[in-house]
């Protein structure tokens, strides 16, 4: 068994808990939907980062929102990869907006966006060495310090692999769980997008994961691109999640258990109801009715 | 102007704004307009740029070449200096 | 740490640069005859997504110039001006500046203060929020001290005077349109201001826009009057205040001297 090294206690207040159902990415499109309509939906989730304002509407949004329903934030600024020092500024406003939207999960991904001076606004690849998990580790440990609570880390997408990797990525991605007490974000996506692209076997991906450090699963859709004698799938968020990772996401959760579930869609972003369509879907696999249930679990 | 009779002025201005005031606040009326209703695609949904944690698919031309051909609106705007070219 | 260091400083470089990535790069790249590839989804992606900022911020630049042009110049502005902050929402601060260095772009010479009140709006969507003053605090003050009191305009306002018809050509570009605007309509000034919810973008009579400048600037009421008259002898104070005072264009009174 994974013992976690340190404990939270001071974790959400219970109407914070962010429900064993589907959730959406909110997107700033569907404010409006969202607060008119009161869609029958478990959570949303958001970036920090897109609400790090010193005031304005975007915020009023959020704070009517979460009136309503649970929320997850799910960072992408604050590099934990990354060989630079973390930004104590950046780590101050989100435990602002920690504070005072009180989420029930707050996540971010293994990967890093600061190399220089200046911010990619990508989640670039992280070389995968002992030297490499020594430092996303300090700085979890740093984030969770901060904020007085556990963070979840996400495996990322990625397109390239460095000759100095020592370390599987999602074995480099459970130890940096297991030394820091953080749990895992699966994106069921991420993990296909990134299995094809390098040609890893998905079993041996999920193999190191235990089920007790998925807190939190993400589907979306992905692009797939043919470039000169070979296809990358590219994470675009774009679309309606692929076949191939509704079915990935089946054997997660018969592996995993019953995680909250997270659609996201980002670009081409769609009308509010066929995101529901998307949440709907995953929650029908998420949580079978009696009858399925009792079809599969006989006696 | 001299200073009194801007003073003056000033006095009178801000008697004539009081009594011409609504009794309610901007804002209270404002809040419950936008949140009832805020319709897609109307400027008080725009937010201006935000981050995602997704990549793209559109590829990007890396012209380095500077044809920068304009075909835009630029064409409904006319006179001043343009006609003197 | 200090593989990790030079590796990722190396990534960054060559994300930034139009040029293929440094052998120093490559070779530490997994070899599957398609290293390059997969570095350009990379490199792609940090034009391609910080050009989208970009669009966002100034769509009607976008829509003056063409997507194709849009697109060209927001590479060439990502380049030179990669994010500096870990949030995206005012990125673009010096685009206006930019354009106006563009040798093409010189028979477009309204475009940088388009681009300046787009920006404008966006800064003023997420600035501070703050409560409009009342009349009960006005009646509190004395009508007799406000002359020498400041008025502290909204945290959200922004001014911009431009040597054309910025007003008329923003306007035309919030959606179809197939007005035409004549350059000789002549200056336009701009007061964006989010007193509430919503952004709102006005053109200003010259009186009322000196008054706005010399109050966001903390002169005093009387300072400000005087320079609006001095600009504009027709400038009417008491339409102005029964308009503005009230709505949201300030938010607080400061009979204190002014700090020098």
């Amino acid at each position: 068994m994974m013992e976690t090294v340190k404990v939270f206690p001071s974790g959400p207040t219970p109407d914070a808990w962010i429900p064993t159902r589907a959730g959406v990415g909110l997107k700033a499109q569907h404010y409006a939907n969202v607060i008119e309509q009161r869609p029958d939906l478990g959570w949303f989730e958001v970036h920090p980062e897109n609400y790090m304002a010193e005031g304005g509407p975007a915020l009023g949004y959020l704070e009517r929102i979460r009136m309503d329903y649970p929320l997850s934030l799910h960072s992408v600024g604050t590099s934990l990869g990354s060989h630079r020092p973390l930004d104590r500024v950046h780590l101050s406003r989100l435990k602002a907006l920690v504070e005072r939207f009180q989420p029930g999960l707050v996540s971010e991904h293994l990967s890093w966006s600061h190399g220089r001076d200046w911010f990619t606004h990508d989640l670039l690849p992280l070389l995968y060495t002992e030297a490499s998990l020594q430092n996303v580790v300090r700085h979890i440990d740093e984030v969770q310090e901060t904020l007085g609570r556990r963070i979840l880390i996400e495996n990322p997408s990625s397109y390239l692999q460095f000759k100095r990797s020592e370390i599987p990525e999602s074995e480099f991605l459970v130890e940096a769980a297991r030394r820091s007490g953080a749990a895992l974000l699966l994106d069921v996506n991420n993990v296909y997008v990134s299995c094809m692209n390098h040609s890893w076997d998905i079993a041996a991906y999920l193999a190191p994961i235990g089920a007790e450090l998925v807190g939190e699963i993400h589907l979306a859709g992905h692009a797939v691109q043919e470039l000169e004698g070979f296809t990358l799938r590219i994470d675009d968020h774009g679309s309606p999640v692929a076949p191939a990772v509704w079915e990935l996401y089946r054997l997660c959760i018969d592996r995993f258990g019953q995680v909250p579930t997270l659609i996201e869609w980002d670009s081409n972003v769609p009308d509010f109801a066929q995101l529901m369509q998307e949440a709907n879907l995953a929650e029908r696999l998420l949580i079978p009715t009696a009858e399925t249930l009792s079809h599969a679990n006989p006696g | 102007m001299n200073k009194n009779a801007i003073k003056t002025l000033i006095a009178g201005a801000i008697t004539t704004a009081v009594t011409l005031a609504p009794l309610t606040s901007a804002t209270a009326a404002d809040t419950e307009k936008c949140f009832g209703v805020a319709k897609a695609g109307k400027n008080d949904c725009k937010a201006g740029p935000g981050t995602s944690c997704s990549g793209t698919s559109k590829v990007d031309g890396q012209g380095n070449a500077w044809m920068l051909v304009l075909k835009g609106s630029c064409e409904k705007i006319v006179g001043g200096s343009l006609a003197e070219k | 740490m200090q593989i990790l260091a030079d590796l990722q400083r190396r990534f960054c470089d060559a994300l930034r640069a139009p040029e293929t990535p440094p052998e120093e790069l490559l070779a530490e790249l997994i070899d599957d005859g398609h290293a390059l590839a997969r570095f350009d989804v990379y490199r792609n992606n940090f034009i391609v997504l910080n050009g989208d900022a970009l669009a966002e911020m100034y769509p009607s630049v976008q829509r003056l110039i063409g997507a194709q042009a849009f697109r060209l110049l927001a590479t060439a502005y990502v380049r030179r001006h990669p994010p500096r902050e870990r949030a995206l929402l005012l990125y673009g601060a010096e685009f206006a500046e930019f354009l106006r260095e563009i040798p093409e772009l010189a028979a477009l010479p309204y475009l940088p203060d388009v681009a300046r009140l787009e920006y404008a709006w966006t800064a003023a969507y997420h600035a501070a929020d703050a409560t409009p003053i009342t009349q009960a605090e006005v009646t509190r003050a004395g009508t007799e001290t406000l002359a020498s009191a400041r008025l502290k305009p909204h945290p959200s306002l922004r001014l911009i005077d431009s040597r054309y018809p910025l007003y008329r050509i923003w306007q035309n570009n919030q959606h179809e349109s197939d007005d035409l605007v004549s350059l000789d309509e002549g200056p336009s000034r701009v007061i964006v201001n989010r007193p509430g919810r919503q952004v709102e973008v006005r053109e200003a009579g010259v009186g009322e826009f000196v008054l706005m400048r010399a109050l966001h600037a903390g002169g005093s009421v009387q300072h400000a009057l005087a320079q609006a008259i001095d600009t504009d002898p027709e400038f009417d104070l008491s339409d102005f205040f029964s308009r503005r005072l009230f709505d949201g264009t300030f938010v607080a009174i400061n009979n204190k001297p002014k700090e020098e």
